[in-house]
């Protein structure tokens, strides 16, 4: 696969696209794509339909379902209106995103998280609201239908990257800013009454 | 990237069932069934077939065409190459060891002596 095969911008497919190549859309597809390799949907890049790869990176346009073996990553610019079903999805900071996540393993199973690391991160949430949404029913994959912010805080630990417009800054806010705020306070106090 | 996005390439193991159409360039390697109508040139390579009717300015055919083919410009038929169709086109050209099945369709003159008969 040395080569990736190339829609160019200004050209438009209608239809179906598969094979074991990487595909690379800078034109406009409307229709399935379904490849072994990875699929880039390039910044003038559009594809109205499913797509299939073993990883799928946005950076154009997508309007349909995206599954990957690997990973889906949509990037700063690009936006994807659809469900995403991968091992690893990322959201990166800057991508418009509307649908479902749903991360999935190899076998279909619900991406498993290191019990170590989900400990370490409750402890570090103190919102309710956070701590729900970690909760076990939701952290063990029982509600398919919306596995969509503990899975990307997930991904979060696991690829190590920006994901998600609202999921990551939450567990790594730590307490500290609180301190300067309450010291201002204070000194407002002091000054008052003087 | 922008000789990428320029250029567009279908490899050996892509097969594509639709219709192409806009302006540019694109080599076909793989498999292509449907219609392709481009403002540019389509190239189809050894390893290419292509199961379509082709409107283009420039063929050329180094794999295996079969369907009607109209190009505003040229065709080429290369060595190895084969066309299983009409070809409709103002110049064609067939190399050595290119093989066509099917009718040539070229717009020409003739010499104003030959113009009361019907070539």
């Amino acid at each position: 696969m040395a080569k990736p095969s190339i829609l160019p911008s200004g050209m438009k497919l209608v239809g179906d696209v598969s094979g074991e190549e990487d595909f690379v859309v800078f034109g406009l597809v409307e229709g399935e794509v379904h490849v072994d390799g990875t699929v880039v949907v390039e910044q003038s890049g559009i594809i109205r339909g499913n797509v299939r790869g073993r990883t799928v990176t946005v950076r154009g346009v997508v309007v349909g379902d995206a599954s990957a073996d690997a990973s889906i990553r949509v990037d700063d610019g690009g936006k994807m209106v659809g469900d995403v079903r991968a091992p690893r999805v990322n959201i990166v900071k800057g991508a418009r995103f509307r649908g479902h996540v749903h991360m999935v393993d190899a076998g279909g199973e619900p991406a498993a998280v290191p019990s170590k690391k989900r400990r370490r991160r409750k402890r570090h949430s103190r919102r309710p609201d956070e701590t729900a949404a970690q909760g076990p029913s939701a952290s063990s994959g029982r509600l398919p239908a919306e596995p969509t912010v503990p899975g990307t805080l997930r991904a979060a630990q696991k690829a190590d990257t920006v994901v998600g417009d609202a999921a990551p800054d939450m567990h790594r806010r730590p307490p500290a800013p609180r301190m300067p705020v309450l010291r201002r306070s204070r000194a407002r106090r002091k000054d008052s009454p003087a | 990237m922008t000789s990428r996005s320029k250029a567009g390439y279908i490899g050996a193991n892509l097969v594509i069932h639709g219709r192409l159409s806009g302006r540019g360039e694109i080599t076909v390697d793989g498999r292509f069934e449907g219609d392709v109508a481009v403002e540019g040139t389509v190239k189809v390579g050894t390893t290419g077939v292509v199961l379509a009717a082709v409107e283009a300015e420039v063929v050329e055919v180094a794999g295996h065409l079969k369907g009607r083919v109209t190009s505003t410009d040229e065709v080429m038929v290369r060595d190895g190459g084969t066309i299983d169709g009409d070809v409709h086109a103002p110049r064609v050209s067939i190399d050595d060891g290119g093989v066509l099945h099917g009718g040539i369709q070229m717009d020409f003159d003739l010499p104003d002596a030959l113009s009361e008969g019907d070539f």
